[in-house]
């Protein structure tokens, strides 16, 4: 039995209450505080979002229509909007999962055990650091007069503007990296632990190489999370509002700052980030239930059973 | 019994982590190995560039065609001291996230405690309801918001209260996961179930039993929270704007005016970020002691 707990009971209590704990006494007992958090979702999230959805197929209130989405989607600067948000959130997907996953793989097996904290730490930092930071933080690296702009001029000669602009998408994708990477690499870490040191053990007193087991049972197992892991930092790019909107302030189209530069719009500019927005909601959800369904999948040789 | 699997959602990134750094340690030499640590040499590189810059930035006087600084002073800081907006600003970010870290406190800790002893079965579908906040983009819980309290209930519109139970609602899932992983980790039913045997009634086994325990879950996930809420800006900036400016929404507005205060902030910014990652690391290798020492009870 665990040995964690801090104190004995209070001597002299006479037993247990009358209820016994595992039946369902009642309903409402039964939902008990899981009440209110629902409840609190429900008004904060899930009423809202069905209010949204709603209201953009609605006219009035009354009849139904597609008429806004068909407007977004036949407007030529909604759709570069898109497929700017979907470019830049692909590269980064990919880039920040690549290396992600091999960061995760050399913590695993290359770091040596002491320094695991302390790298922890720093991933955590790049994580909790805020969109407009993190935004300025690039900015007095890589702007116009930032420190490796100086170094490369000073020392090196390079003059990377005009070519290369910090406010563009190319510079997103530095910042979106410097965020993604880290969730990546600490969302896949867990997988890792799941492959079990038994199974290389035993790859290899059958003659295999460590190259052949990764290739025929390391990455096969570690293949559905990691792309369950993609789709999830796609999801992630995707909706970044923060870190794109402090860099560029709209000088760059992506689809949530379109709807945020909405939001004080007239009112029949309204209805157009409603459909803008469950269109995003759309895309956004897909990629969580894809990852749950593919996590699970992985789950089931790594899960660790007694 | 699952032990100290987690999850594969890796929410509870603290909790997690601090399992992997116990986990089975690594080759010694090899290509492999060099690879993989040099990959983390420029791995660290580039997350700590960005955050040297800011913070040589902030403390340099000129600094236009050289390497290094021409001079180091404080200017920037007192002249993010003197200006106007900067204490209201960070007193407000400050209640925020102190209040969004209530909200979510109060709303998760009953809950997980209640889906562990009382009702294993409410588990999943929390889990999966849970994963809510993450699936819908911030832009889009900010716009529902307004469009649905704008139609229902328009007076709590740009109110500073909305915004917080927007927080608090964005926040629950790290929440929910470090306290989650935390009673996984504690065997909080095993310990109810041993009370009860016992005679101890449920209350005095959670004031007792599992809410001492509760330290590493709450402290990992109160600093995710917390630090989200601080450096939030989105919601912040559709919700409120300008007429209740927080922190990062002024740090924002002077991103392109003033970039010597505006690295000054940033580096307050980057501290309350460092002080959560520090706390998350430090108390979640406490969660891992806990479930180390029952492994090696032998259950």
């Amino acid at each position: 039995m665990p040995a964690a707990v801090n104190s004995s009971p209070t001597p002299g209590s006479v037993g247990a209450s009358g209820r016994v704990p595992w039946k369902l006494t009642a309903p409402l007992e039964h939902v008990g505080p899981a009440g209110f958090f629902f409840a609190y979702l429900a008004l904060t999230l899930v009423a809202p979002t069905l209010y949204l959805v709603w209201s953009s197929v609605t006219i009035d209130g009354a009849n139904f229509t597609l008429e806004r989405y068909q407007r977004v989607l036949t407007d030529p600067f909604y759709l570069r909007g898109f497929g700017n948000s979907i470019k830049l959130s692909v590269a980064t997907a990919l880039e920040a999962t690549l290396i992600g996953a091999l960061v995760a793989a050399a913590f695993t097996y290359a770091m040596p055990v002491r320094s695991r904290k302390a790298l922890l730490t720093l991933t955590n930092i790049a994580t909790n650091l805020g969109g407009v930071s993190l935004a300025f933080a690039f900015v007095a690296l890589l702007g116009t007069n930032g420190m490796l702009t100086i170094m490369l001029r000073s020392a090196l000669g390079i003059e990377l503007y005009p070519e290369f602009n910090l406010a563009s998408l190319m510079g997103l994708n530095l910042v979106y990296l410097y965020h993604l990477t880290p969730f990546v690499f600490l969302v896949t870490l867990p997988a890792f632990r799941g492959i079990r040191r038994q199974w290389i053990e035993a790859a290899l007193t059958l003659g295999a190489t460590r190259w052949q087991f990764w290739r025929y049972v390391g990455v096969p197992v570690l293949m559905p999370t990691i792309l369950a892991v993609f789709i999830l930092t796609f999801a992630n790019a995707f909706g970044t509002y923060s870190s794109a909107m402090a860099l560029t302030v709209g000088r760059v189209n992506l689809v949530p700052l379109q709807i945020g530069f909405l939001f004080g719009e007239a009112a029949f500019d309204k209805e157009l980030a409603d459909a803008l927005s469950v269109l995003m909601i759309l895309m956004t959800t897909a990629c969580v239930i894809f990852y749950r369904i593919a996590s699970r999948r992985t789950a089931r040789w790594t899960e660790r059973t007694r | 019994m699952k032990g100290e699997s987690g999850q594969t959602v890796g929410w509870d990134v603290a909790a997690e982590s601090s399992a992997v750094a116990a986990a089975p340690g690594p080759a010694h030499s090899g290509l492999g190995v060099s690879l993989g640590r040099a990959l983390w040499i420029v791995f660290v590189a580039y997350s700590v560039l960005p955050l040297i810059a800011t913070a040589l930035f902030s403390f340099s006087t000129r600094w236009m065609t050289t390497v290094l600084p021409e001079g180091l002073s404080l200017d920037s800081y007192a002249a993010m001291v003197a200006e106007g907006p900067f204490l209201p600003s960070l007193l407000r970010s400050t209640v925020l996230a102190s209040g969004t870290l209530a909200v979510v406190t109060l709303l998760c800790v009953p809950l997980v405690t209640w889906i562990h002893i009382r009702a294993p079965r409410l588990g999943p579908p929390a889990e999966v309801i849970s994963l809510i906040p993450f699936a819908l983009p911030w832009v889009v819980v900010a716009l529902a918001l307004v469009r649905f309290y704008g139609d229902v209930y328009p007076r709590i519109l740009n109110t500073p209260f909305l915004l917080l139970l927007a927080h608090g609602a964005v926040s629950i899932p790290y929440m929910y996961w470090a306290l989650d992983n935390n009673m996984r980790a504690i065997n909080a039913r095993s310990l109810y179930e041993a009370g009860a045997t016992l005679g101890a009634r449920w209350d005095q086994t959670l004031r007792h039993a599992i809410l001492p325990n509760l330290g590493p879950g709450l402290t990992t996930g109160g600093m995710l929270v917390f630090a989200g809420s601080f450096g939030e800006f989105a919601l912040s900036r559709l919700l409120v704007g300008a007429g209740w400016q927080t922190l990062p929404v002024w740090q924002a507005s002077l991103i392109n005016r003033d970039a010597r205060v505006t690295s000054a902030v940033t580096v307050v910014g980057i501290a309350v970020a460092v002080s959560a990652s520090v706390a998350i690391t430090v108390w979640a290798s406490r969660l891992r002691g806990e479930a180390a020492a029952d492994a090696n009870e032998g259950r």
